[in-house]
């Protein structure tokens, strides 16, 4: 049981190669040459541009920055989109199917598109503040754009549709008859699901979480539009890096770093499930 | 352990009537049996007594408390799934004492209880492994363990033993008697299997398109049907239809296209003169007559035998007899002769009148 959920996790793992591997093998060789200027590199391979990231305190932070963002998105992305999937995976009138085929479609939807739609809600006299102003719950218009938070709204945006997907199949994997035999057998419907939903799911769980979180770490528009420039992660740093200071070879670093603490984050994740047997033992 | 009282239990889906009228009285400590097709209702009328399904109209009482608006956590019920539906993420031990830690009972007690179970079921020593680990058959006993391992008030089985092959099937049944009669435990269980019914019950309920067309010992059931479709249901049966013609010492006389017969009356049945009846009869209780004088006072018949069928130890042989009316005969193969042209014969009493 163990075993079969942590190979599943070779799934998010192959995704994340192949979208980072793929597409920036270039730029990986890239990474060890240092910049000339005006997008010219040194000939010689060094390791100048990793030292010059890891050492320096701004490239520091907004690694940080990316992974405290797109941690953050993917655990409030798992918490909102679990229980929809669930009602979703339980539910046996018809709405079922037109409900997943909303989700669906919004799922595949471009970005640009439900970001603006964002953008229009949470504006400074957009719906949001005005309900908010109006109810007198804040003094003045609460501002999302431009702030670590609204990048976190713009990621679970970005990828609320594919973790209920996710999580629809993890929810399907617990047959209702086991449900129903902890009902009967006396557990009222928070301890259903504290000790019988939640520890079967939690694998699952933990593969949807990662997915979602390297989805978030390589978020490339999300990060632009709400971050309006001012909040800085990865994906956005090496746009800036290769469109305003033309540094092709720091553009590969700070891609190969975000690769690798990607990387390194899902080889911990496999590990942490492998050693946890999921599931609460009582008898000893 | 109480007794389980269903009062006037309705179930409608919209247009779709689940179960029709259901009124059940089970005693203390009795292992009752729903039989019937699949449709028609027992699986609907089991999850309404454990409160998965709330009825449309009608009352659900255990002991003397009604529990109709109950949930299912506060009924104090057992239940044994088709599935099994043991937790996969919890080892053995803790499956078994699920419903001992949701009550809290006290860990020593816990072990102590599920060591008993676990000798109770015949699987010493598998405390630490997981369901997935198991035989189905070995699942089963554990989901039983779990189902009564916190004593319950009732416990119910839906089509336990469905998912096993044949001979485990019938081991099962063996087992699951033995623990009755041991434990004693108020028992709803559902199958669509008469032979199961018949050896675990001490009565059994017929369940047909939403009702309970009669309610009796399994004996009964089988020797006593009171309707066509209990008779059809539990096993091969014959029928032959007439009209009551009068009574005579004790039994119905009947005309049918074969004659002139005489059957057993049904002690609650009551007919009018004259009204159209139908008389049925097992297959192993007719014979074939080879003498006259061995015809004592038996209802006979002269027919020609169509076909025969040897199932092993005994033949089953189809005897067209007048009125269109083929006759199965069940016989031991040596009483059969290579004549087409047979007498056969029932005594009275094994005639069973039943309402058309
Ligand atoms: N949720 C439901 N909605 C509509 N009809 C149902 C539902 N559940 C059961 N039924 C119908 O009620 C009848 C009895 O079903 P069930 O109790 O499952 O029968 P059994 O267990 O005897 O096979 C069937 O005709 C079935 O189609
Ligand atoms: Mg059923």
């Amino acid at each position: 049981m163990n075993t079969r959920w942590s190979l599943f996790l070779v799934v998010p793992l192959a995704v994340s190669l192949v979208l980072l591997v793929a597409s920036q093998s270039v730029f990986l060789e890239s990474s060890l040459h240092a910049d000339l200027g005006f997008g010219r590199m040194a000939p010689a391979w060094s390791l100048h541009n990793y030292i010059r990231v890891l050492t320096d305190d701004f490239y520091l932070r907004v690694l940080w920055l990316t992974v405290m963002v797109s941690g953050i998105a993917a655990v409030l992305t798992i918490v909102v989109g679990f229980p929809i999937a669930y009602v979703l995976a339980r539910m046996r009138s018809r709405w079922a199917g037109v409900l997943m085929l909303g989700i669906l479609l919004s799922t595949f939807v471009t970005i640009v598109i439900k970001i603006f739609g964002l953008i229009v809600i949470f504006n400074a006299d957009g719906p949001v503040n005005r309900l908010l102003l109006g109810a007198g719950i804040v003094a003045k218009p609460i501002n999302l754009i431009g702030t670590p938070a609204g990048v976190v709204v713009g990621l679970m945006y970005f990828t609320i549709g594919f973790a209920v997907l996710l999580m629809y199949a993890v929810a399907r994997t617990v047959p209702r008859s086991v449900e129903e035999a902890a009902e009967i057998h006396g557990a009222s419907r928070r301890r259903v699901f504290l000790r019988v939903i939640l520890p079967i799911c939690l694998p699952g769980i933990a593969v949807g979480f990662l997915t979602v979180f390297n989805m978030c770490m390589g978020a490339f528009t999300s990060a632009a539009l709400l971050g309006g420039g001012r909040v800085l992660t990865l994906p956005v740093l090496i746009q800036r890096t290769i469109l305003f200071e033309v540094k092709y070879g720091m553009a590969g670093t700070i891609s190969a770093i975000l690769l690798f603490s990607v990387l390194l984050i899902n080889l911990f994740g496999i590990f942490v499930l492998r050693r946890f047997r999921i599931g609460r033992r009582v008898v000893a | 352990m109480s007794e389980l009282k269903l009062e006037g239990v309705v179930k409608r889906y919209g247009q779709v009537v689940a179960v029709e009228r259901v009124d059940l009285h089970i005693h203390e400590g009795e292992f009752l049996t729903l039989l019937g097709p699949s449709g028609c209702g027992k699986t609907t009328t089991l999850r309404m007594i454990a409160g998965f399904i709330d009825p449309t109209e009608g009352r659900i009482l255990i002991g003397a408390e009604d529990v109709t608006g109950l949930p299912p956590q506060k009924r104090d019920i057992g239940m044994v799934f088709q599935d099994y539906a043991l937790f996969p993420h919890l080892t053995i031990a803790d499956n078994i004492a699920f419903s001992l830690v949701e009550r809290r009972v006290p860990t020593a007690d816990r072990r102590k209880r599920i060591g008993e179970l676990l000798d109770l079921i015949r699987l010493p020593g598998v405390e630490e492994r997981y369901p997935s680990e198991l035989s189905g058959g070995q699942q089963q006993r554990v989901a039983l363990a779990r189902a009564i391992a916190h004593p319950p008030r009732v416990l119910l089985m839906d089509e336990p033993l469905g998912a096993l092959d044949l001979k485990l099937r019938e081991a099962m049944q063996e087992e699951l008697r033995a623990l009755q009669d041991k434990l004693q435990i108020t028992t709803v269980y559902v199958t669509h299997d008469q032979g199961e019914a018949m050896s675990l019950s001490d009565r059994i309920a017929v369940m047909n398109a939403g009702r309970i067309e009669q309610l009796d010992t399994p004996s009964n059931i089988y020797g006593a049907p009171r309707t066509e479709f209990v008779a059809n249901f539990v096993g091969k049966i014959n029928f032959l239809r007439g009209t009551l013609s009068g009574q005579q010492d004790g039994f119905a006389l009947i005309d049918t296209p074969v004659g002139r017969i005489r059957a057993r009356m049904a002690a609650s049945a009551s007919f009018g003169s004259d009204s159209r009846v139908t008389v049925s009869i097992r297959p192993e209780n007719l014979r074939v007559i080879h003498r006259a004088e061995d015809a004592g006072d038996m209802n006979t018949v002269a027919g020609r035998i169509v076909s025969r069928l040897f199932t092993g130890n005994l033949s089953h042989v189809r005897v067209a007899v007048p009125g269109e009316v083929e006759l199965l005969v069940e016989m031991r193969p040596s009483d059969l002769s290579d004549a087409a042209e047979v007498t056969i014969g029932w005594r009275p009493e094994h005639g069973v009148l039943i309402t058309n």
